[in-house]
């Protein structure tokens, strides 16, 4: 875990000093505005807007927009988090090769759950959960952790020192830990997404390998605990 | 309408034969899925099909939503009526079920064989022919003619296939002596079939799932290299210009010998189509079948079908865009692609 990185400090810098600390490798001005991908908003009558869209609209007469990214998509089915996790399982830019696996993983899981559900008997059938975004995002959260660890270096020793994380963190370290995990413990004639449905099937029930891992993390965080006035953020 | 979809360069005109039209007289039936039942229903305990489904989509399709259900489609029920109406005493005639890709040439065989299947015919069913010109693993020299190849292992699932689907036939078509390899059984049964059915004794219906393969290149290689042409594969495989045998059949029945039994080639005719003309020379005279895309009512059909059995499982699929919006309506979009590229 790292110590507080150069985004955080630049933020909280920009918050104090605007326009002066560019976030990253961004180049805009800040009265660029984020592109509005939402249909609906576009087609609602101008009546039934709220106080705030519409001075959001009155806005993008006069200010410049961003350039939408290549990821951004007005698509109904489109979610930020399996685009995120596409990103993550992308090897040396090939995005088809990443998405067509992250679609094979989705209807892995629909088709097992299909399976089940058409097997079982009338009464279970409520309970088995069928949609593989919903099954994909209850798996994620069920992966992430809430206590993460920090090195700290204090007379000339290396302490892990318990430290609460960011949201992003959470998800990062969720994502980052379900991909690894499937990309090195499984059988080398295993695809990709047979392996990946499974541990997801297996987080939403929190069980599994990764759920494992978790815990673990929250076992030394635990153990650690007398090291927490380490922290100086 | 089969009329309206034409093939582009079809070098031969449209065969006169003694059918009436086949674009009259079906009913404009509304396209519903019926269940093509494929494990045995306990309270209606009806035989299994043998019928091999064609690809390994709609195989996994099968086994994930519990049952087989097939689209009632024009073509399907076009050739159903022609086939049941057909007269006997006269020769063979010859169906070609074309379309591109993805439109649903094979399930529609699927579907007719399944019918003729359960009024009783004798099924000689060919599911996919381009397997045969390919990768082959055993490639023999043939036991009893020089220059000629076999493929047992094809040879004998194809034996095992044949006997699952006819077995209550079995009894009847007699005189099946001993044979040595998969490859000359395969041809005793194909004379002995010709030989029965001039007898009439029985309806055959021929099928072939990718007829074109037979006329085109083959990718087999022999042991020193050199390619396999296609006058050199098996004494079993009768079909096509492959072998002499098969050859006489195809001569005796457009002779007009006096066969009381009907032949239908169904072929899978990619686009753009396969210019080979030795095959439009051998398969001509045919009656041409169109398989389109799906209409907007077979679309809305295939879409309720998948929302009942819980497929459509992401809650923006059933609005206008989740089901293509304005794509589809420009295309007059195909269902099961549709249903299936837009969400997972």
């Amino acid at each position: 875990m790292a110590a507080p990185s150069a985004v955080g400090l630049s933020r909280r810098l920009r918050a104090w000093l605007p326009r002066i600390m560019p976030v990253r490798w961004s180049r805009y001005d800040p009265s660029y505005l984020e592109p509005e991908v939402n249909k609906e908003l576009y087609q609602k009558p101008p009546e039934k807007l709220t106080e705030e869209e519409r001075e959001q609209m009155e806005l993008k007469a006069v200010r410049p927009i961003k350039a939408a990214p290549p990821t951004l998509s007005s698509s109904v089915f489109s979610d930020p988090m399996v685009s995120k996790f596409t990103n993550m399982m992308m090897k040396n830019g090939n995005k088809v090769l990443a998405r067509s696996l992250m679609s094979q993983t989705l209807e892995a899981i629909k088709r097992k759950q299909l399976e089940k559900y058409h097997k079982a008997p009338e009464n279970e059938k409520e309970a088995i959960e069928c949609n593989p975004y919903v099954i994909f995002h209850q798996a994620l959260k069920n992966c992430q952790p809430i206590i993460g660890l920090s090195s700290i270096t204090r007379g000339g020793k290396t302490y892990q020192v318990p430290v609460p994380l960011t949201d992003n963190r959470k998800r990062f370290l969720a994502m980052k830990w379900l991909i690894t995990e499937c990309r090195e413990n499984k059988h080398r004639r295993t695809m990709m997404p047979e392996k990946l449905s499974q541990e997801l099937l297996l987080a939403f029930n929190n069980e599994g390998p990764i759920i494992k891992k978790k815990h673990v993390l929250h076992k030394m965080a635990e153990a650690n605990r007398a090291y927490a006035h380490f922290r100086w953020w | 309408h089969p009329s309206e979809s034409p093939i582009p360069q079809c070098p031969k005109p449209q065969s006169q034969s003694p059918i009436p039209n086949p674009q009259s007289r079906i009913p404009d039936r509304r396209p519903d899925k019926r269940p093509v039942s494929q494990s045995p229903n306990p309270h209606n305990p009806k035989p299994q099909s043998p019928i091999p489904i064609p690809n390994p989509q709609s195989q996994s399709q099968i086994q994930t939503l519990g049952e087989a259900r097939v689209l009632v489609r024009r073509p399907a029920l076009e050739l159903l009526s022609l086939l049941k109406g057909s007269d006997f005493t006269r020769p063979a005639v010859r169906y070609l079920i074309y379309g591109e890709r993805g439109t649903g040439k094979s399930l529609s065989l699927s579907h007719v064989l399944h019918g003729c299947w359960r009024q009783g015919w004798l099924i000689l069913h060919v599911p996919d022919a381009h397997a045969w010109v390919r990768s082959c693993r055993e490639l023999l020299p043939s036991s009893h003619r020089r220059e000629r190849l076999e493929q047992p292992l094809q040879a004998s699932a194809w034996l095992r296939a044949f006997k699952s689907c006819n077995e209550r036939f079995l009894t009847e078509v007699r005189g099946l002596s001993r044979v040595r390899s998969a490859s000359d059984a395969v041809g005793v049964v194909l004379r002995e079939l010709r030989q029965q059915c001039q007898r009439g004794s029985f309806r055959l219906l021929v099928a072939v799932d990718g007829v074109n393969a037979l006329w085109g290149r083959t990718a087999l290689r022999r042991d020193d290299g050199t390619p396999v042409r296609k006058g050199q594969l098996g004494t079993g495989w009768d079909l096509g210009v492959f072998c002499v045998d098969f050859g006489c059949i195809l001569a005796v029945f457009w002779v007009g010998f006096g066969c009381i039994f009907a032949v239908f080639w169904v072929v899978f005719w990619p686009y753009p189509p396969d210019p080979s003309q030795e095959g439009f020379d051998a398969l001509d005279p045919f009656v041409p079948i169109a398989v389109p895309n799906y209409s907007p009512r077979e679309f809305e059909s295939c879409y309720s079908y998948y929302l009942e059995r819980r497929w459509l499982q992401h809650p923006n699929g059933q609005c206008w865009e989740g089901k293509g919006g304005e794509g589809r309506e420009g295309r007059g979009g195909r269902g099961r692609r549709e249903g299936r590229g837009g969400e997972a």
